[in-house]
């Protein structure tokens, strides 16, 4: 085990847990060694600390482990949230300046609980896009998160603190949201596990909405057992997020049956394969290597599926916002801003023609999955851009950076499917992430890809160089 | 061909209409365009309106909308 302090920690959520239960060390050392890495965090992940509430729930637990009184499996494990997640009396920014006055949420979100209900300590909110609108992480109001494996790089978004937190060793896990790839384009641009789960798995309750009909919540690890472990402990229907009815179907037991058995793996040609940096399709060709997968499945529609999402994100989110947007608008991060207003001008018949067309694409989506139990495509267009860079070439074109992160992540959620976003074990290069994606309600699969892949080396969450001294946050 | 009419309307925009589009329709929203914004509005209103075009044009307007279930 590291020792605690402000050292940077890799150890797994489950080896901290593990720690802690068999005396080696105790829940308010961890929690006090989180926080102390939280405040001289150098990625600026970290927006807020609740180091008051993380020191007495650790006490609490370390009292019952002293009593022998039964405590959940992730008891004593540091985590912390994006800061669109309602943390009882702390202000739920979700990445804005508008609502820095709002008041203190309530209750924790309903994530947040289940996690705390098995033990896990939270530690504080992380930084994010401006309402979770973007790839980037370059908040206008809480700076850049910084990517660990290279301070002068994005992390990606929208839950840039979220990857950034986990792939610099301040907490072994996190938890995001995904409405577009903001789970899983981080991930990949962090070198980290992400899970975005199929659309109504988890709760989004206490989660400050985007776009309703495509939010998701998920979590961050460095390793599929944390994954598969923080997904199933927040499964179960929630009445107070009307798309969660599911009851819990947990993934962990059957991981390892599933990751032995055959899998028939097909790699997403057509849309996902055009523009790709050569390092991306590079590391998705080791993926699809291992997994013996067939290449250049076609996935009809997907380009429209993008510009359906890309369409429905602005229009459906500016209704929530229209209030705001009349009464100040410049109080809003610029890129968010006029995306936002765009949306509110376009004609409301744009979005109902993306929601027509949804069901369209999942039907070709379940059509290709008739042949294959887990399909493979690249989570980013490229390694992580520069902090402040604005544009990037894809196939011999300058793009918008901000516009095309997501390029091939946006198509997925779209439709709802589970895809485990897994870092590519590449050593000595930027990190890469693939999609692994399953068929709607079956995320074991999608885990169980990733954990074969693990075990096999193909698949890993690196640790980052050493930050040179004297490198401050933001 | 779109049959909504409103969704007809948009997509025949062309780049040169769409700011007398977006002045029409925040005067009947009530929302004012700051001059920091309008640049930036206007860009991203036309990126939709082509991105639009990509999905919109051959649906059935007058086909129910599905509760969406993944």
């Amino acid at each position: 085990m590291s020792p605690p302090g402000s050292a940077l920690d890799f150890r797994s959520a489950q080896a901290v847990a593990a720690d802690i239960r068999e005396g080696r060390t105790t829940a308010r050392e961890e929690t006090e060694a989180a926080v102390a890495r939280a405040r001289t965090d150098p990625f600026n992940a970290y927006t807020a600390l609740v180091a008051q509430r993380a020191l007495a729930q650790a006490e609490a637990i370390d009292a019952d482990l002293a009593a022998e009184r039964p405590v959940g499996p992730l008891a004593g494990v540091p985590f912390a949230v994006k800061n669109l997640f309602d943390i009882e009396g702390v202000t739920t920014i979700a990445g804005s300046k508008i609502r820095r006055d709002a008041a203190p949420a309530a209750h924790d979100a309903t994530a947040v609980q289940r996690l705390t209900a098995a033990g896990a300590v939270l530690v504080g909110a992380l930084n994010m896009d401006e309402f979770a609108y973007g790839f980037v992480t370059e908040n206008a109001h809480d700076g850049p998160t910084r990517n660990p494996h290279d301070l002068t790089r994005i992390a990606g978004g929208s839950s840039g603190g979220s990857a950034a937190a986990v792939a610099g060793g301040l907490v072994p896990l996190t938890l995001g949201s995904d409405t577009n790839g903001s789970i899983r384009v981080p991930a990949s641009l962090c070198g980290v596990f992400g899970l975005k789960p199929t659309l109504g798995r988890l709760s989004r309750q206490g989660a400050f909405p985007f776009v309703e009909s495509l939010d998701h919540v998920g979590p961050f690890a460095r390793s599929v057992a944390d994954l598969a472990l923080a997904y199933d402990l927040m499964q179960g229907p929630d009445p107070l997020d009307p798309l969660c009815r599911r009851p819990a179907e947990p993934a962990a037991p059957r991981l390892q049956a599933i990751a032995d058995g055959p899998l028939r793996v097909g790699v997403l040609g057509g849309w996902f394969a055009q523009g790709a940096f050569p390092e991306v399709l590079e590391a998705l060709e080791i993926v699809a290597d291992a997994l013996q997968a067939r290449r250049g499945v076609e996935l009809p529609g997907a380009e429209q599926a993008r510009a359906a999402a890309f369409c429905l994100t602005p229009v459906e989110a500016a209704h929530l916002h229209l209030p705001d947007l009349k009464a100040r608008p410049l109080d809003y991060d610029p890129a968010v801003r006029d995306r936002l207003l765009a949306g509110a001008l376009a004609p409301e018949a744009v979005a109902e023609a993306a929601r027509r067309y949804r069901p369209v694409f999942r039907d070709a989506a379940c059509r290709v999955f008739e042949d294959f139990d887990v399909l493979l495509a690249p989570a980013s267009v490229c390694p992580a851009p520069g902090i402040g860079q604005a544009t990037m070439e894809m196939d011999g074109q300058p793009v918008s950076v901000r516009r095309n992160l997501g390029a091939y992540t946006q198509p997925i959620s779209y439709i709802g499917l589970p895809v485990v976003a897994a870092p590519v074990n590449r050593p000595g290069k930027p990190p890469i992430g693939v999609q692994i994606i399953a068929p709607a309600w079956r995320e074991e699969v999608a885990l169980a890809a990733a954990l074969r892949l693990e075990r096999a080396g193909v698949v890993v969450a690196h640790r980052p160089p050493p930050v040179p001294p004297g490198e401050v946050r933001a | 061909m779109a049959t909504d009419p409103a969704l007809a309307a948009f997509l025949a925009l062309d780049d040169d209409t769409v700011a007398a589009y977006a002045d029409d329709r925040a005067a009947a929203l009530g929302l004012a365009l700051p001059p920091e914004t309008r640049a930036g509005t206007l860009e991203n209103l036309a990126l939709l309106r082509r991105q639009a075009a990509t999905f919109a044009m051959d649906l059935d307007a007058a086909a129910p909308i599905e509760a969406f279930e993944p």
